[in-house]
């Protein structure tokens, strides 16, 4: 009799157990203290100042405003996008390390025109479309500035879509960390569900999406459960 | 249900739990043993990995978006690939007070593709922890000292440090085997057909689970040198 009691609880446990693994995640860390935080804004909406240089070509300030827009129609969360303010001198790997300010709560874009500055952070200008370092108090999980940066240098590459990568940085800057859910292919080693429709994979998953990246663009419920559980209107 | 029986197929290494309960009928501590074999490493085998899952996911500061690329692809474009072994790490601000950037060098024991290098590298990422500040880091792996590593390199950039070609495939966890002393590439790789060293015969299409140092390295000289 204890058996089957025992694998029912067992049996429950392992139910219970997906629902926690796959779904939206929420950047965070551990504390001394053993516990972990998590990142956001304490008092949204954060307001952004954009590099007057261009992205791939054109004025990339459009680009963040569509960004913007999809992040501030989510139902029931509070409005993360403030105001757009133009900054006073373009953004190159020859002034960005003085150009930005990293501690007036204003989330700084960065129009990476020719990738070098991505390059100058470690990483391939090559295969990397876009970052977001988030400023945080390591303690409370309180973001206290953001970076975003976007790769103008992959606009003509195949499979890659600027707007689609400009509103999965900005969910990083509101403290949305990357989904498994949408591991299509083997080329990525993320974890993820079994294949599913690519108009579905999230905004958030950390790939582009090679059928139509276009797709990243709207976000999906994944997304949206996420921002809203982070930021809810009341 | 199915993902995570699909990992359980997959998984070699927590072939033969047991799994017990206790009760304390008659007033003594009572050992339960399955007596279905199969259920209870069933039963252990979704406990361990899915606390595993769990600490994975922990900790999470990652936020870059990225093309995707197979590991072959991230060797065919990486000017250097080296075996190197961790010496130091270093977080700190930049000299205008802007960015957080951690410096971390290794000591380079063999050359897979490229020239021959310097003794040391050093890699110089953006992110890192200064204090109560931190700023998050992309989808590099966290190396630790004296943990030995692949790295996939690029050009250098401006300021004369190496970029890694890709963050998720460009560094490569090595795991020493404990029983038999021999180093293991355990991080997953796409694209490269292995071959036991000096062989040609190929151990499988692709590698997707631990493999022999010897044999990875002699595989990747072999798919990047066609």
């Amino acid at each position: 009799m204890n058996k089957i009691r025992y694998l029912t609880i067992c049996f429950f446990v392992v139910l219970l157990i997906p629902s926690v693994v796959y779904s939206y995640d929420i950047l965070n860390t551990q504390t001394p203290s053993d516990n972990f935080v998590f990142f956001g804004w304490p008092d949204p909406p954060i307001d952004l100042i954009l590099d007057p240089g261009t992205l791939g070509g054109s004025d990339g300030r459009a680009t963040v405003e569509t960004a913007c827009n999809v992040w501030n129609s989510v139902a029931n969360t509070q409005q993360l996008c403030g105001n757009l303010f133009a900054g006073s001198e373009d953004i190159t790997v020859d002034n960005f390390d003085s150009a930005i300010s990293m501690n007036d709560g204003i989330i700084d874009v960065i129009f990476d025109e020719t990738g070098a500055i991505i390059a100058e952070f470690g990483l391939s200008p090559t295969i990397t479309l876009g970052l977001s370092s988030t400023l945080v108090n390591a303690l409370t999980g309180e973001i206290v500035d953001v970076l975003m940066v976007l790769n103008g240098s992959l606009l003509s590459s195949s499979g890659s879509d600027l707007q689609s990568t400009t509103v999965h940085e900005m969910g990083h800057g509101w403290g949305l960390a990357h989904t498994p859910i949408g591991g299509i292919n083997n080329a990525s080693t993320t974890i993820g569900l079994e294949p599913i429709d690519p108009i579905r994979i999230p905004t958030m998953f950390p790939f582009n999406i090679p059928v139509n990246d276009a797709f990243g663009i709207t976000l999906e419920i994944d997304d949206e459960v996420g921002i809203s559980v982070r930021y809810p209107r009341n | 249900m199915k993902q995570i029986c699909g990992i359980l197929i997959n998984n070699k290494l927590y072939k033969n739990y047991e799994l017990y309960f206790y009760n304390n009928k008659g007033g003594k501590n009572n050992k339960m043993l399955f007596s279905n074999k199969k259920i209870a490493n069933f039963v252990a085998n979704i406990l361990i990995i899915s606390l595993g899952v769990l600490f994975v996911n922990c900790s999470e500061t990652y936020a870059t978006r990225e093309l995707r690329e197979t590991t072959l692809d991230t060797a065919k474009r990486s000017e250097n690939i080296v075996l190197a072994r961790c010496i130091s790490s270093e977080s700190k601000w930049n000299d205008e007070g802007s960015l957080i950037f951690t410096y971390v060098t290794f000591q380079i024991e063999d050359t897979i593709k490229g020239e021959d290098a310097e003794d040391e590298i050093t890699l110089r990422l953006i992110g890192g922890q200064v204090g109560d500040q931190i700023l998050s880091a992309p989808d590099i792996p966290n190396i630790n000292e004296d943990e030995e590593v692949i790295l996939f390199l690029g050009p250098k950039n401006k300021a004369g440090y190496p970029t890694l070609t890709n963050m998720k495939n460009g560094v490569l966890r090595i795991y020493t085997d404990d029983v038999t002393g021999q180093g293991n590439v355990i991080t997953p790789t796409t694209g490269i057909p292995i071959y036991k060293e000096n062989s040609s015969k190929a151990i499988s299409g692709t590698q997707d689970s631990k493999i022999l140092l010897e044999d990875f390295i002699y595989s990747l000289k072999e798919a990047t040198n066609k």
